[in-house]
């Protein structure tokens, strides 16, 4: 089939020449003729080519067969021997031996390798030039997978080598031949010669010199053994004395020895991290070893291999282990722990050198042992797995929703090597496993941890009340039964809550005794970072609690505000996270000004996603950021079950902004001092668009809201911030509605600041009662407010308590006034820029740079106090200006100077002036 | 002739228009260019003249207004004899001539009347020789570019040429407010061939930002007659108060200050403008120098290899990298000049008002 009618006569010497190896190879009395007698002998009387064609075949793989027989390792051969049985391919095997019968790595390989050679024979035979380049490397391939057992060459392999090469160079040559060929087959074949020419020299193999002993190989090869069986003989022995590390799989469960699973343990761990190494076979192998352990210490050794080899199923940090795996390793923990409570002769220790072990039977008898291993590295590691399990799957999918559910068993678990280390009063690994616990608890309320609660009983009751059957099983089973078993399982029943071992029970504490007790043993003995740590989680949890005045005390204790930014990432969001927790909590007792600032630094920068670690953000320096980074931000993500609603958060927070700088934003003359200049371009923003239409969105909506507000329409903002639909997510209903009141109330208000902020000046006097009219406010609540605004300073009036009205003193800046401080302000820029300029030319000198920055800032200091000095006598303004232009004028002259070189001396003096001026004349 | 557009239109006049007024020029003053140049000492006025510029002037306010001086030149003296306007400019914002829609044409056209205006002043004997011009400002507001580039076209045909500045808002105080105005050698040479100003330049000749432009003392002149029909005039009346005298104590002082404080705080825009150009060029600097040197020590890298292997080396200029060119200082003096300028008028006007409030303070105190 893989040949074409169209094939050209001429090909036929190639050919020719090939069969006449194969003829060689099998008898030697034809090595005597030459090649045209051959040809002429073996073609005889065949003339026609497409006749020829299928004989060609059917002779061809006669020989080959022939030949690989000749050569002394067929399949057949190999029944025979006696050891060589077990060796027999798995697969092919069809035998009725109860023994399950192995054929050896290697001897498997050998014989792939055969086939292959057969067939690369054959297609080089028949010039099949493009499934042979093929064949040619799957042949090498496996011959590299053989050599690296042997460490040399078969004699068949080089043979093979040979032939091919033979056939390629012999029709490389012929120009005729290789024209007729068809384009695929001429590129192959060119591509074949290449490589072979590339392979021989990498192997360093000399075919020439190959071909010359090649006929006493030949003669000699049925005599004498090649080394295949050298090898299967050896094979043979090692299983004979039962050395054979797989032999132990199979064998029968009381013909395990102790030093037999030790070998087998040695060899595995040999294997680990090895190329090529199949890791879920190494953990298939070491559970099973597990139920053959002889001794207690024994099984806590596999345990801990077993426990790795879990380990490293995962692969990589970016991904997480397979649900299955993370719950059989869990499993494998507990079992250790419980191994190493009940038997406390075994110590497991981190990092100092453990002493020797002691010999097979001292440790049958129980004798003291120190294993290497840490069981708070493992549980932080199966913690951050099932953690990265969730950043993995997606939130909205059931499997999620299973996963979320063995987070009750995580806590149980984590308790449990708490516990272990509680008993053993190792500080260290306490406070480690002691902040996971808190990781998994600060943010949940009181109700939703009741509900972990019940649940995680529940189940645990329902997994004790199941009946032991397996373990009975388990003794009996061998290796492939139990896992024939268990891939079922896999496959099967992902999601079956039963898998955690029975014997445990959810603590009994609540959830707040829980917190304040971890948080207090960290307290206690934790490091900073952990400190740090527990005092956010405790924070977060209290403000989710609802309790903001007392989460808002131990943050300012802790002064953390001022040292966060020294912090690792994670603690910084975990910092953000609190912060937002608190803006939230503050917001529903109704403290807007509070929760402005807790959630100001979060929101105002636009990257609130980033900060609070709930997706990356698309930034537009994307390019900047490299593929690592980016890798680093998705890995600190925390899992979706405990995001905090940005869009909610967004929303308290322009809320808040609206109720608390609505009329600060439109107090123009201090309009450069205001706080919040993200909120100013929002409504400027707002106002700019050609047309409003309904509000969409969050932000649109408290736009909307305080455009009414700005237009003294209360009754509408108040309608409009009320009917956001967000407000449903706030934890509480029926506390959200009360907030809602709180918001309307604040509403009001802030509208009567704003009013009279913008109308004031129209009025003389403003009565008391009209305006509490206007805003549906009691009259104190307006006083109040009014007289904040006139102590504040925002407002100039005095309060008439008899007529309970308050005076307006309006008093607008002239416009030379106003052309004055407009003048102020451009000189003050312009002074700012220039020591700027000045700094770039002696930044080289720090000390003088601060030192004219302090300068500045006096200027600055100046300008302000000059800024709010509306009563300037326009004399002593036009004298403060012209004192200030001829500073001006010495700066220049000393700029200049500068520039031409002396800068020392410009600096000097410059500075003398500025000192001079800003100490005598202005200050 | 010559149109000068009004200051705050910021127009610079094109080559065109200089040159058909120095093809003119060069051929009236044929004969008085050849002489040795020396610089202007002093500008004598004619009354007559004077009193048209003034007319001129204030009667164009608010608008600008300008004009041709006519005169001899006599030596280190500009002798100032006659004068005449311009035509006004219309009030649109391209600063095109009232009675033409195209700008071209209209300057052709100014220019075509000053020659003819010239002709017909020399047919009735009156000096028809430019000496410079005339031109009225707002609060002393004249120090731009366009100053500059007049007095540069002017001077490519006379030498010694002069511009007589009058401010009708001074005159409302009381003040002659006529200054004559040149620029200065030192300024000329820096700036005058190529227009560059560089601020090695300016540190090589020592050039102050007070020495762009300088003032010349300003005398007028009357005829004998004139002056003796004035005297006849004030006879006997010399002790009497008029009511310019009564406005001189007026107490009102705050348009004038607040329009000197406005412009001042422009001026300080206009400066912080030029600094941001100055600061921008620094760091387009420092980046150039800094890529610069990256490439010169490749360069140099790539030399050694080469005279190591003995091949030729490769230049070391780069034609690639262009440093940056530094912004001109020009407009930085400029508004110099005119800080100075306002900072001066509010100085004297203050000193004034400073000692008007004493007045009255003595006198409200005596009563």
């Amino acid at each position: 089939a893989r040949r074409t009618l169209t094939r050209p006569q001429d090909l036929r010497p190639a050919r020719l020449e090939i069969r006449r190896r194969y003829k060689l190879a099998q008898t030697p009395y034809f090595f005597s003729t030459t090649r045209h007698e051959m040809a002429s002998k073996f073609w005889g009387g065949d003339s026609d080519s497409s006749v020829s064609d299928s004989d060609d075949t059917g002779s061809y793989t006669d020989s080959s067969s022939s030949a690989s027989s000749n050569s002394g390792s067929s399949s057949s051969d190999q029944d025979l021997r006696g050891a060589s049985k077990y060796l027999q391919d798995d697969s092919s095997d069809s035998s009725e031996d109860d023994r399950r019968v192995i054929q050896s790595a290697k001897d498997r390989k050998k014989s792939e390798l055969r086939a292959i050679v057969a067939e690369v024979t054959a297609q080089a035979g028949d010039g099949d030039w493009v499934s042979l380049v093929k064949s040619f490397d799957r042949l090498v391939k496996q011959s590299d997978k053989l050599i690296s057992s042997t460490k040399r060459f078969s004699g068949f392999y080089i043979r093979a080598l040979k032939c091919i090469d033979d056939a390629v160079e012999s029709t490389y040559a012929d120009k005729e031949i290789r024209k007729s060929l068809s384009t695929t087959a001429s590129k192959s074949l060119s591509a074949l010669r290449q490589r072979l020419v590339k392979y021989l020299k990498v192997v360093s193999l000399d075919l020439s010199t190959i071909s010359t002993q090649q006929e006493e190989d030949d003669s000699a090869s049925e005599s004498e053994p090649d080394i295949f069986d050298d090898d299967v003989a050896a094979d043979k022995k090692d299983n004979l004395n039962g050395k054979n590390k797989d032999f132990i799989l199979y064998a029968d469960r009381k013909d395990v020895t102790f030093e037999m699973i030790d070998e087998k343990l040695k060899d595995i761990i040999a294997c680990r991290g090895k190329k090529g190494t199949d890791r879920h076979v190494a953990v298939r192998q070491l559970t099973y070893m597990a139920t053959l352990a002889k001794c207690p210490a024994q099984e806590v050794e596999i345990l801990l291999h077993i426990i790795s080899a879990q380990f490293d199923t995962a692969g990589s940090m970016s991904t997480h282990m397979s649900v299955s795996i993370w719950r059989s390793c869990m499993c494998n923990v507990l079992r250790l722990i419980e191994l190493l409570r009940n038997n406390t002769h075994i110590t497991l220790l981190e990092k100092e050198e453990h002493i020797a072990r002691p010999a097979r039977d001292d440790l049958l008898a129980g004798a003291p042992v120190q294993l290497c291993g840490s069981l708070c590295a493992f549980a932080e590691r199966l913690d951050d797995e099932y953690m990265k399990s969730l950043q993995h799957m997606d939130p909205h999918t059931k499997e999620y929703i299973s996963r979320l559910r063995d987070e009750c068993f995580v806590l149980v678990f984590l308790q449990q090597v708490l516990t272990y280390y509680n008993e053993r009063e190792l500080t260290v690994p306490r406070m480690k496993i002691a902040q996971k616990i808190l990781g998994h608890l600060y943010c949940k309320t009181p109700s939703m941890y009741e509900a972990v609660a019940d649940f995680a009983s529940n189940r645990l009751n329902n997994i004790n009340e199941l009946i032991e059957v397996l373990p009975s099983e388990m003794c009996e089973s061998n290796y492939d039964q139990m896992f024939c078993s268990d891939a079922g399982e896999e496959h099967g029943t992902d999601s079956g809550d039963d898998w955690f071992p029975r014997g445990f029970s959810f603590p009994r504490k609540s959830l707040q005794e829980l917190i304040s007790e971890l948080t207090f043993s960290i307290y206690e003995m934790g490091d900073d970072r952990s400190k740090v740590r527990a005092i956010l989680y405790d924070t977060f949890n209290t403000s989710l609690r609802g309790e903001f005045e007392l989460a808002r005390e131990q943050l300012l204790m802790s002064h953390l505000q001022e040292s966060i930014h020294h912090m690792d990432i994670e603690t910084q969001v975990l910092f953000n996270r609190c912060m937002a927790q608190m803006g939230l909590s503050a917001f529903q007792k109704g403290y807007f000004h509070e929760a402005r600032a807790c959630l100001t630094d979060i929101l105002s920068s636009g990257r609130a996603r980033e900060l609070l670690a709930q997706g990356v953000s698309v930034s537009r320096h994307a390019a900047e950021r490299n593929f690592e980074q980016e890798k680093l931000e998705r890995r600190r993500q925390v899992p979706f079950h405990m995001h905090i609603n940005i869009e909610l958060l967004e929303s308290i927070y322009l809320v808040s902004c609206m109720l608390g700088e609505t009329h600060s934003v439109l107090d123009k003359p201090r309009h450069l001092r205001s706080v919040n200049r993200t909120f100013l371009r929002m409504i400027e923003g707002f106002e700019k668009q050609t047309f409003n239409g309904p509000p969409e969105g969050v932000r649109d909506t408290v736009m909307c809201a305080t455009k009414y507000l700005i237009d003294g329409e209360w009754a509408s903002a108040a309608h409009c911030v009320k009917s956001m639909s967000i407000w449903t997510l706030l934890p509480g209903l029926e506390g959200s509605a009360s907030v809602l009141d709180l918001v309307v109330e604040e509403i009001k208000q802030e509208a009567l600041r704003t009013f009279i902020f913008q109308r004031a000046s129209q009025y003389d006097t403003l009565c008391l009662d009209t305006l509490s009219d206007m805003f549906a406010l009691s009259v104190e609540s307006v006083q109040a407010n009014v007289s904040k605004l006139l102590t504040t300073g925002g407002l100039t009036g005095s309060c008439d308590a008899p007529t309970s009205t308050f005076a307006v003193h309006t008093l607008e800046p002239s416009t030379l006034q106003s052309a004055v401080t407009l003048l102020a302000e451009n000189v003050a820029v312009f002074l700012d820029a220039n020591e700027r300029a000045l700094g770039i030319r002696v930044e080289s000198d720090t000390a003088t740079a601060f030192e004219d920055e302090d300068l500045g800032s006096k200027h600055r200091g100046y300008r302000n106090s000059q800024y709010e000095d509306r009563e300037v006598n326009k004399l002593k303004n036009s004298r403060s200006v012209q004192g200030k232009y001829s500073r001006q004028k010495l700066v220049i002259s000393a700029g200049e100077r500068d520039s031409r070189g002396r800068k020392q001396d410009a600096r000097d003096r410059l500075r003398g002036e500025l000192l001079q001026f800003s100490g005598g004349k202005f200050i | 002739f010559f149109y000068r557009p009004r200051a705050s239109l910021s127009r610079t006049p094109t080559p065109a228009q200089s040159m058909n007024f120095a093809q003119s020029a060069a051929k009236e003053n044929a004969t008085k260019a050849a002489e040795a140049v020396a610089p202007v000492r002093a500008v004598e006025l004619d009354g007559g003249a004077a009193l048209k510029i003034i007319k001129h002037c204030t009667d164009a306010a608010p608008g600008l207004a300008t004009g041709a001086l006519l005169g001899l030149d006599i030596g280190g003296a500009l002798d100032v004899t006659a004068c005449f306007p311009f035509p006004k400019a219309s009030t649109g914002g391209d600063g095109e001539f009232a009675y033409d829609a195209d700008g071209a044409f209209a300057a052709e056209d100014g220019a075509q009347y000053q020659l003819d205006m010239m002709r017909c002043l020399r047919e009735i004997n009156v000096d028809s020789n430019t000496v410079g011009w005339y031109q009225s400002t707002y609060l002393g507001t004249f120090y731009n570019e366009e100053l500059i580039e007049t007095f540069l076209s002017y001077a490519e045909s006379i030498k010694r040429c002069v511009c007589v500045a009058y401010d009708p808002t001074y005159a409302e105080q009381g003040v002659c407010a006529l200054r004559a105005l040149k620029l200065s050698e030192a300024f000329m040479e820096v700036y005058g061939e190529k227009g560059e100003f560089s601020i090695k330049k300016i540190h090589e000749r020592g050039l102050k930002w007070s020495d762009i432009v300088v003032e010349v003392p300003i005398t007028i002149r009357n005829s004998a007659l004139a002056s003796a029909v004035m005297g006849e005039l004030a006879r006997g009346k010399a002790a009497e108060l008029n009511t310019t005298d009564y406005d001189r104590l007026s107490l009102s002082t705050a348009p004038f200050v607040e329009e000197n404080m406005k412009l001042l705080g422009e001026c300080m825009e206009d400066f912080a403008n030029e600094q941001q150009k100055v600061a921008y060029f620094q760091r387009n600097m420092q980046r150039y120098q800094s890529q610069h040197a990256h490439w010169l020590q490749k360069r140099r890298q790539e030399n050694a290899r080469r005279r190591a292997n003995g091949e030729d080396e490769l230049p070391e200029e780069d034609d690639n990298y262009k440093a940056p060119t530094p912004p001109s200082r020009l407009e930085n003096f400029l508004i110099t000049n005119q800080v100075a300028e306002h900072v001066q008028d509010l100085d004297a006007f203050t000193t004034k008002t400073m000692a008007k409030l004493e007045l009255v303070t003595a006198i409200s105190g005596s009563k």
